[in-house]
């Protein structure tokens, strides 16, 4: 029996109650207006609840004799697809991971991705690598088309669900079926769904098959309009002392770091003044002679350290929430996102709940401490019963007058920051911080990397930063420090550290910062071990 | 999601023209060709666009023709709809999804222990590879166990079609109800049929019956009830075996390999087919290399039907999806008692679990073929073909290290039930994990992250109940969850009736969103009208206080903080039963319907205030606390604005509806300050306009380098 035939099959991998279904009758009823048999499936289960989905068609020339039909199956067979036409990244890649693509399937994907909830609930990032599912689609196809559709149909300002038409402009372009691109237009104009946002869409989609896809600008260029663009939102003054700063850099510094200090020595200005930034750079320049005399690091650890110490000593308190809540871009920003319309007015309301301690850290440290040390007290503990913490809940309209003016004044009192309860206790853990990388550098190179790096973990607001700073005290003291001495007294190199410093962080940065009650367990077990 | 007038209008095509639509409008079409009187049912994946295309054409179609439907309030009250058909001349259908068989078996036995003399028949949404469904079974042992004939169709439309008009035919010529297995795959096929006429129903609403005669032997009463069951196996069966083979409703397909031939059921048919036509061992038309008998009928077989097929053989392969595997087994007795001698391979060497598709049994197929291939090339070809795909799998499947993230399904933007399960976790924090016990609708996702508050899920309507030796026995605190169609479908009775009964320490707390959601969207007696579109409204409240429950609470879901405070009260509380009511309509609904008024008031230049959300990305640190406490799909994320922080922020899409949950979780949560409200005024009034001006001259004195706002 001959295998050789016309039967043309497509998968449609998506993400449910966005519109896939609509897409797949689309080439269905394209098939029926080329005079082939066709039969589209659509998969139901939770679709419509933003789960993952498939839709699967078939379509073959209609046979010559009447007598003879076609039997279609109902299931895609993996190893056995033409075509998957993929609406969403993740998607694609989770239809190859089952087999259906391969070495004669060709892909047409729209390269956006729709994150899912396991993505977006680890602290620190769980969206899967873009790279990943280019490598499997590359590994899995004859032809691999991508493009950004979601991209597209904002760029066109159209809704989300235009994805999908422009997704059938693109196999139309790709001419990997049988159908004229008349037969498409009719199609949608028949199944009657948005018929002309979709016919604009598709266009768009063919169009932009056809012409493919440019890269990004030259570096020098976008080097300069870095600066530029950090340098102009300073008032005169500052602004030249920030020039001035970056000349240092360009000749003081690897390229690669550039962007970082620039970007870095501006958010310092903004937040505090040039002195504060000095300290910041005496700070950096003090670990890069650490990199200048280790062969081929790249500046890694600088980088590291770099990026993280400018983001500790801009810790977020009340003046610099109330800094960012009216700076004049702010406003322009949720005009654009919001695509606001000038004749429309708008209020921006902003939940904002401080706890006591973001409350009090404002304070004068002198004022502060004494009253605390009291509150640890037995006798405090009797006279206040409350457990619920002291929140102070607000929700101002901050481009109201006197919204913004509450703010505005708080964003006065910025000169009594350095003596403020929050700016010591902040210090105290930069201070740790730095003598730390300067402790383990003297140690191992990467050892001190992974705890530069690891410094990312401390973020967050009240509760949620108080419990972040307080699981980053804790990988430094029970599980960095005992595993490197153990090392540095019984071994010749800092493996072990290395690899329970890296699984600690992962935890800690997974799930949840109580992973921090796991990887301590870890490092214990593996010391007695070792100790056994 | 509904059907069109023109899909709609072809249900009047007559002999010879072409409808093109999905399965439910093909089998609708079907009922008018047989002349069905009445159609019910209860909504369920994969028969709810059935429901849905009966519930669209009842007025402008069935109403006309004098046609019943049924808004049948549980699977039980659908079923017990047949029993117009015992006595009395008259064809009418039902259908629900595959558990929902469990609810209706009561009916079921009784109306198949009468018997019927009008054409009953059942479509039961069989879902084996459970897309839909929480456990996996199969219709097949129901139809044994009550006697009734059970239909399972190739997956062709037109074949659909003209099964169901052979299966109420089957059934008057039987007088057996029958059973109409939709199979997923078969429920959502999209393709053209070619019509015939449709029958005027010789009863109906139009003219009815003016006399009721009822015939004392069908009342399944003793002594009568045994004569039901002689006449179950000396009658109705074998007539129903003489229908099938007269009809040829089981469909024989020869081949050249005359020694051996597979028998199957159903769509496996076509997955069959399609496995044998990617070994080279049948074409894309159904001509295989061996012979095939496809049961239709899956029940009664026909004995005489499988000894003419088995006889001059030496070896069959029986393909049966699904367990028990009472096909296999029938076949084996039936083979047995001819006293045939040959193999017969089944479940032995194909898998015996799991939906059979062209690559689940491609191994097995295989292995049965080269049992029974001589030639040595012949055997080469096919094991290194029915080996292929299950390799591919392999490479494809370890082709990375990292497996590609799961996706699992999510409360929709703005969902009204998303806001009670944050309420708990926040709690979670002071009072500790408590028993959850889940039931069936939307909310059966609380189980899933970001929130997994599910302990259980028992079935639909029975939570609470399920919870009631534990709320007694544990040291921890029930809650269950149900939502307002399955508090009608039988939460009223088996859980709550049961629970103010025992006295049952716990705490309910009811979802009332107005539809049932689940199965894309169907009026339930909440809704305020049923699916004929008749007012009625249906008082959750009220039945509640009719069955004795003291503590009844009812919230609005999206402020949070009444939500916690509530929750704190029925926390404290200790004895009895609490009831607290989330109300709030689902938002797919609610924007599907006012998204056109809105669009409207605004052109005709009326003042609306919408709300969307926001998050300030450079006051988001990206510590995703957020996330953990929502799960809103216009929740997301986004790179940071700063290239110092390596991992993403929030970031929320215009997709948003503004139901506000995300900033109140902030609030109650005590988060971050990230989350604002836009308020968005189009056509401003003149107040709004002169605030705004005089604002932004304010603004623009003291903000730094100009107002831009």
């Amino acid at each position: 029996m001959q295998k050789k035939s016309d039967l043309i099959k497509i998968l449609i991998p998506a993400v449910g109650g966005q519109g896939g279904g609509v897409l797949t009758e689309w080439v269905v009823q394209a098939f029926f207006l080329e005079d082939f048999d066709a039969q589209g499936i659509s998969l139901p289960g939770l679709s419509q609840r933003g789960g993952s989905t498939v839709y699967y068609l078939e379509a073959h020339p209609k046979p010559e004799t009447e007598d003879k039909s076609i039997i279609f199956a109902q299931f895609p067979v993996p190893g056995e697809v033409d075509i998957i036409l993929a609406q969403e990244f993740l998607e694609l890649g989770r239809a190859l991971e089952l087999g259906y693509g391969s070495d004669k399937t060709t892909i047409i994907t729209s390269s956006h991705r729709v994150y899912s909830t396991l993505e977006k609930m680890p602290i620190g990032s769980g969206i899967y690598s873009d790279e990943n599912l280019r490598k499997l689609a590359e590994g899995f196809s004859y032809k691999f088309i991508e493009l950004n559709a979601l991209e597209l149909s904002k760029q066109n300002d159209m809704d989300e669900l235009a994805v999908n038409a422009i997704l059938l402009g693109a196999l139309c372009a790709s001419e990997a079926v049988p159908i004229d691109k008349q037969s498409f237009i009719r199609s949608i104009e028949m199944v009657g769904v948005a018929v002309n946002a979709s016919l604009k869409a598709f266009e768009v989609g063919w169009e932009d098959a056809q012409i493919g896809h440019d890269k990004k600008a030259g570096s020098l260029a976008k080097w300069s309009s870095f600066v530029s663009e950090r340098a102009d939102k300073l008032e005169d003054k500052e602004k030249e002392e920030y020039l001035a700063r970056i000349s240092n850099i360009e000749s003081e510094y690897p390229e690669n770091l550039r962007e970082i200090l620039a970007e870095s020595v501006y958010r310092l200005i903004d937040y505090q003044d040039m002195n504060y930034t000095d300290k910041y750079l005496a700070e950096v320049n003090s670990i890069k002679i650490i990199d200048s005399n280790t062969r081929g690091t790249n500046y890694l650890l600088t980088e590291l350290f770099a990026k993280n110490l400018a983001l500790l000593m801009s810790f977020e308190d009340g003046i610099r929430v109330a800094e960012l809540k009216i700076k004049s871009d702010r406003f322009k920003r949720i005009r654009e996102e919001m695509r606001l319309k000038d004749d429309q007015v708008f209020h921006v309301v902003d939940y904002l709940k401080p706890d006591a301690e973001e409350i009090y850290g404002l304070l004068p440290n002198v004022l502060v401490a004494p009253v605390l040390s009291f509150t640890q007290t037995r006798l405090f503990k009797k006279i206040w019963r409350r457990k619920k913490p002291l929140t102070m809940g607000q929700t101002p309209v901050t481009n109201s007058f006197s919204g913004y003016f509450r703010m505005w004044m708080l964003t006065k009192i910025k000169f009594l920051r350095p003596h403020s309860f929050r700016y010591k206790k902040e210090h105290k853990l930069i201070k740790r911080y730095i003598e730390s990388i300067n402790k383990y550098a003297s140690y191992d190179y990467k050892l001190a990397c992974l705890v530069a790096k690891s410094a990312q973990v401390v973020k967050g607001y009240g509760r949620v930063r108080r419990r972040t700073i307080d699981a980053f005290y804790r990988f430094l003291d029970n599980i960095i420090s005992p595993l490197a001495e153990y090392e540095s007294n019984n071994r010749k190199n800092f493996d072990i550290t290395l690899e329970i410093g890296q699984e600690a962080y992962n935890l800690i940065s997974g799930e949840s910062v109580e992973g921090i009650d796991k990887a301590e367990k870890l490092a214990q077990d593996v010391l007695e071990q070792r100790a056994a | 999601m509904g059907y069109s007038k023109e899909l709609l209008d072809q249900l009047n095509f007559g002999k010879g023209e072409t409808l093109y639509g999905d399965t439910p409008l093909v089998i609708l079409k079907a009922f008018l060709q047989s002349g069905v009187s009445y159609l019910g049912g209860y909504p369920g994946s994969p028969t709810a666009s059935l429901i849905d295309a009966i519930s669209d054409s009842y007025e402008t179609v069935l109403k006309p023709k004098g046609i019943y439907f049924d808004c049948s309030g549980n699977e039980a009250s659908a079923a017990s709809l047949l029993s117009a058909s015992i006595s009395y001349p008259i064809r009418g259908s039902v259908n629900w999804k595959i558990v929902g068989t469990n609810v209706a078996s009561d009916a079921l036995s009784h109306i198949a222990s009468s018997g019927v003399t009008g054409g009953a028949m059942i479509i039961v949404g069989e879902d084996y590879g459970c897309d839909s469904t929480c456990v996996a079974e199969r219709a097949l042992p129901f139809a044994l166990k009550s006697t009734m004939a059970v239909i399972d169709p190739r997956g062709d439309l037109d074949h659909v079609a003209k099964m169901v008009e052979a299966g109420f035919e089957l059934s008057e010529y039987s007088n057996m109800p029958v059973m109409f297995l939709l199979s997923t795959r078969v429920a959502h096929i999209m393709n053209k049929i070619k019509c015939n006429d449709n029958q005027e129903a010789q009863i109906s609403m139009l003219n009815r019956l003016n006399d009721l005669p009822t015939n004392a032997d069908t009342i399944p009463l003793p002594p009568v009830t045994f004569e039901h069951e002689k006449h179950k196996y000396n009658e109705r069966i074998p007539a129903a075996q003489k229908f099938i083979l007269d009809n040829k409703l089981n469909e024989f397909f020869d081949g050249e390999e005359k020694s051996i031939g597979i028998i199957t059921h159903g769509m496996i048919y076509n997955s069959l087919l399609r496995c044998l036509y990617n070994l080279g061992e049948a074409n894309l038309y159904g001509e295989a290399r061996l012979p095939i008998l496809n049961l239709n009928v899956t029940y009664p077989l026909v004995a005489e039907e499988i000894i003419l097929f088995l006889r001059d053989k030496k070896a069959v392969l029986i393909v049966e999806e699904g367990m028990p595997n009472l096909i296999e087994e029938q076949i084996r007795s039936i083979v047995q008692r001819a006293k045939l001698s040959l193999d017969i391979f089944g479940k032995d060497i194909l898998p015996m679990a799991g939906e059979y598709t062209p690559d689940h049994i491609a191994k097995g197929v295989g292995s049965f073929l080269l049992k029974n291939t001589l030639s040595n090339y012949e055997k080469a070809r096919i094991k290194e073909k029915s080996e292929y795909t299950e390799k591919h799998k392999e490479k494809a499947s370890t082709y990375l290290k990292q497996p590609i993230a799961k996706r699992n399904p999510v409360f929709c933007t703005g969902c009204p039930e998303r806001p009670i399960f944050t309420a708990i976790k926040i709690l979670e924090e002071d009072y500790g994990r408590s028993y959850y016990a889940s039931d069936i609708g939307c909310y059966s996702m609380s189980g899933l992250p970001p929130f997994d508050l599910s302990n259980s899920i028992t079935g639909m309507g029975i939570g609470l109940a399920s919870a009631a030796a534990l709320s007694r026995m544990a040291n921890k605190r029930v809650i269950s969850f149900m939502g307002d169609g399955t508090f009608w479908h039988s939460g009223l009775t088996t859980s709550i009736a049961n629970a103010v009964y025992n006295n049952q320490s716990a705490i309910l707390i009811i979802l009332e969103n107005f539809w049932t959601s689940m199965t894309g969207h169907h009026e339930n007696p909440a809704s305020g009208q049923n699916m004929r579109q008749e007012g009625v409204g249906m008082d959750i409240e009220k039945a509640l206080k009719g069955t004795g429950v003291k503590w009844i609470k009812a919230v609005d879901p999206y402020d949070l903080t009444e939500s916690l405070d509530v929750l704190r009260q029925a926390y404290e509380e200790d004895e009895g039963l609490k009831v607290i009511i989330s109300r709030g309509e689902c938002q797919l609904e609610k924007t599907r319907r006012e998204r056109g008024q809105i669009k409207e008031k605004i052109k005709v230049g009326k003042r609306v205030k919408q709300q969307k959300l926001g998050v300030d990305p450079e006051v988001c640190t990206g510590d995703h606390s957020c996330m953990r406490y929502n799960g809103c799909p216009s929740l997301t994320l986004k790179d940071s604005p700063t290239i110092l922080r390596e991992d993403p922020v929030a970031h929320i899409e215009h997709s948003c509806v503004g139901c506000g949950l995300c900033g109140e979780i902030a609030h109650a949560a005590v988060l971050c300050p990230s989350f604002y409200k836009v308020e968005i005024i189009d056509n401003p009034s003149i107040f709004d306009r002169l605030g705004a001006k005089i604002n932004r001259s304010l603004l623009h004195m003291i903000s730094k380098n100009g107002w831009m706002g």
